[in-house]
């Protein structure tokens, strides 16, 4: 670590603050937020800086959070509801189905709410039960809710000042197992602020292209360095916004090689990489050499720490994917 | 059944203090000890409690007034009904009870909220010195009263402004005539549906004319009158139920929240909206209307206790109109009332009776008041019934019989205050007919114009999802669009 380099937590903690420090209507509520500082510490210092009632400590009661969050918006503020993980966000899905992403479309626009909802997700951090899920495909399946995923140091805080300042209500997810994660990368200038909904190529390729975001950007990233050992030129598009998905990048990348594969850490039925894979199919169908795959979670409930690596994409399983590419297709498709 | 027993212990307390009985505690936990002394029979649900030796059975109890006591240990109440109750029970809950009537009574503190506990007397002590912690603040005050509050009947409708009095009758004649109109549209068909407030009015106008100006509403998806009361066009209020939008009025320019569908997921919006003008230092209150059956569901229990927590100004009203569609409260809830629920959050409840239109204006204007200051949120159960079934689809003679309902019937809110109106000698033909013809009125303009929907564009689909359309709504609206274009051609 450099002494330029920050961490993920630290940049998602100058957004928060900058957020804080530029708009007065900005408050931030959760659970152990203030004083604490967050149990991953993403609002460390917060409260002292600005007060309890701008970064304010809730009951644990995510309904409830959530709930009063949407009261504050409809008076005018703008809230930043923490939910302590991913899984416990559940209990807050209908506040957040019935009314977070119906209420500009109900009142024909009189009424929006530019809440932003953090959720830290992902696993590979060894925690227990609860820990470690990744549930962005039900967010991504609702209508009416904006959903990005930073993947990088300097998209954290760009995705997460984009989020607080937009006035749709928008879920960050935000990996987990990247917090510590550093890289060169300061406190940009305020003004600063990446767009939503625009997808990036991170590594230039010519043979097949990884479509990736959050947590498996990383493992992507490291599998296109082993693939160039094999002769495959690969490269990597980070979605960074799962809603509004941006078409036009992801299917250039792909027309440019002719090969995609989607990666993800959530369950591959029914989820965010199936959508991908039916949009790129539909858009490039006559540019591919070959059907475009997912590597994703097995169909299972999330498994106990010491079973996480015989679960999660690792490089080994994208290598896998990427040979797959390259033979006939299966001799019993239908 | 109280009267008899209440004149007891009123004479009892009498007697012992020499001066008349004065708090609720009294009355509760001394018809315990009479209980445990045999002077009278255990209420329905009440399991007589073993004394201190595990004996259940009367005659081991001390009757309430023993001579002998009164010589050993001076004529204090306290200290007889402490012995009785070490005797009844073996001290502990009722002793803790107890202490907190003489505390009470011996300070004469005036009924506050936020009592703090200070003294010796709520200490828990061990064998290791004194426990570090105690109770918070007396729950006493928290409690309802038995009997819902009535003003309607009695000597305070008196005091009560003449101008109110009109203006709530018209409010309640106006209002019964909308609830029947709008029924009779839902059979027409002219409306997808209408869930009324038939039999409901008072609590109803009450609520709509309690607030003020800046204060901000949450309608449940029954509180169609309520909104319309509060200023909102009748047609504009019914859009969500004729289908069209899913709401027709401005929520900011009316300060009422769009009628909310699911059960009390509104209330946590209340809490917010309330805490946010509290943050902004605006001078706003909020009030909740909720349902019987909403006060079952999680987003209740969280609403109440983050308005508590937070003290906000905001104001549940609580309307028990009996049923959940077929559920009945007895079957949804064990609490004595749901005003009780307040003290589990730290909240003063209410009790009023819903079918009274002076009681509960009265009650709502002291508790907003109230909320506005320092006092943190408070919890309003109005008793109140739904004459008619849940909807016009539903079919109330499958769950509930013509005797309970034509029971309430003779209790009908307008009928209330009629007949409060003609005691006071206001009620006269006049203010009859000028009501009758402003409801009669009311009703015809709503007809005519209930039905003067402008096109329904298809396009309104994708225009409020998000600020800016993504391009895949844009796609789809062009597909709409194309859709459109081919039945015109199919037309021509």
């Amino acid at each position: 670590m450099t002494a330029r380099s920050n961490t993920m937590a630290t940049a998602l903690n100058c957004a928060l603050r900058d957020a804080l420090r530029m708009d007065p209507s900005v408050h931030i509520l959760g659970e152990d937020v203030g004083a604490l500082g967050g149990v991953f510490r993403i609002t460390n210092g917060l409260a002292a800086e600005f007060g309890d009632d701008r970064c304010m400590d809730t009951a644990p009661a995510e309904a409830g959070i959530l709930g009063t969050a949407i009261g504050m918006a409809m008076y005018g503020l703008r809230p930043v509801v923490e939910m302590q993980f991913d899984a416990f966000a559940h209990p807050a899905f209908e506040q957040l189905v019935a009314h977070v992403t119906r209420m500009r479309n109900r009142t024909s626009g009189m009424l929006d709410l530019p809440i932003t909802i953090r959720v830290p997700y992902g696993g590979g951090i060894g925690a227990v039960e609860h820990h470690s899920d990744s549930s962005e495909g039900y967010y991504a399946h609702t209508p009416g809710l904006h959903v990005v995923t930073p993947g990088t140091v300097a998209d954290a805080y760009g995705l997460l000042r984009a989020a607080i300042a937009s006035d749709d209500p928008v879920v960050i997810m935000e990996p987990k197992r990247l917090y510590w994660h550093a890289e060169d990368w300061t406190p940009a200038a305020p003004e600063l602020v990446e767009p939503i909904g625009r997808a990036v190529l991170r590594k230039t390729g010519s043979w097949a292209t990884l479509i990736t975001y959050g947590p498996s950007l990383p493992v992507c990233l490291r599998a296109a360095e082993a693939a160039a050992e094999y002769g495959w030129d690969v490269a990597v598009v980070d979605l960074r916004t799962l809603v509004p998905f941006d078409d036009a990048t992801v299917c250039a990348a792909v027309r440019e090689t002719g090969r995609g594969i989607v990666v993800h850490e959530s369950a591959g039925f029914a989820g965010v990489g199936a959508e991908v894979a039916a949009r790129v199919t539909e858009r490039c169908f006559y540019r591919l050499e070959a059907p475009v795959l997912r590597v994703s979670g097995f169909d299972i409930p999330y498994p106990p720490p010491f079973l996480e690596r015989y679960y999660l994409p690792s490089v080994d399983r994208v290598l896998d994917a990427l040979e797959r590419l390259q033979s006939e297709p299966y001799a019993d498709d239908a | 059944m109280y009267v008899k027993d209440d004149l007891v212990i009123s004479i009892v307390f009498f007697i012992v203090r020499r001066r008349p009985r004065r708090t609720y505690v009294t009355q509760l936990y001394l018809n315990r000890l009479l209980a445990a002394a045999g002077q009278r029979s255990t209420k329905r649900n009440e399991v007589p409690l073993p004394n201190s030796l595990g004996q259940a059975t009367a005659s081991t109890r001390t009757p309430f007034l023993t001579p002998n006591l009164r010589k050993q240990h001076g004529s204090t109440a306290r200290k007889v009904m402490l012995n009785a109750a070490n005797q009844y029970h073996g001290g502990g809950l009722i002793e803790l009870k107890l202490r907190t009537w003489w505390i009470r009574q011996k300070s004469l503190r005036p009924r506050d909220y936020r009592m703090t506990i200070t003294g010796s007397e709520f200490t828990a002590m061990t064998p290791t010195g004194p426990l570090p912690w105690r109770i918070r603040h007396d729950p006493m005050c928290l409690l309802p009263s038995l009997v819902p509050i009535q003003i309607a009947g009695t000597s305070a409708a008196a005091t009560l402004d003449r101008r109110l009095l009109v203006q709530l009758y018209q409010a309640m004649v106006l209002g019964r005539r909308f609830n029947l109109q709008a029924g009779a549209l839902a059979r027409q068909g002219r409306l997808a549906v209408y869930p009324s407030t038939t039999g409901q009015e008072a609590t109803e106008i009450a609520a709509a004319l309690a607030l003020r100006r800046q204060d901000w509403l949450f309608p449940t998806y029954r509180d169609t009158l309520a909104v319309v009361i509060r200023g909102v066009d009748p047609v504009e209020a019914l859009t969500l139920l004729r289908g069209d939008k899913h709401n027709g009025y401005d929520p900011r320019q009316h300060r009422i929240a769009p009628l909310c569908t699911p059960l009390a997921t509104h209330l946590p919006h209340a809490v917010g909206l309330a805490q946010a003008a509290r943050l902004c230092g605006d001078d706003v209150v909020a009030l909740a209307m909720v349902g019987d059956g909403a006060t079952n569901e999680g987003d209740f229990h969280e609403a109440l206790n983050f308005a508590a927590v937070w003290r906000a100004p905001i104001v549940f009203l609580v309307q028990n109109n009996g049923y959940a569609i077929s559920i009945p409260v007895t079957e949804q809830s064990a609490a004595p009332s749901l005003a009780h629920k307040g003290i589990g959050y730290g909240m003063p409840g209410i009790l009023v009776d819903g079918n009274d239109v002076l009681a509960v204006y009265s009650v709502l204007a002291d508790a907003i008041a109230k909320a506005r200051g320092e006092g943190g949120p408070l919890l309003v159960e109005a008793v109140t019934y739904r004459v008619e079934a849940h909807t016009n689809a539903d079919d109330a003679t499958r769950y509930r019989r013509d005797e309970e309902v034509e029971r309430w019937r003779r209790h009908d809110p307008i009928a209330v205050l009629a007949a409060q109106l003609a005691d006071l000698g206001m009620l006269d033909d006049s203010l009859r007919d000028t009501a009758v013809s402003n409801a009669e009125e009311f009703a015809a303009d709503l007809r005519r114009r209930i039905d003067r929907i402008g096109p329904v564009d298809p396009a309104d689909m994708f225009r409020h999802v998000y600020t800016e359309p993504t391009t895949q709504l844009s796609e789809q609206l062009a597909l709409v669009r194309a859709e459109l274009a081919m039945e015109e051609d199919d037309k021509r």
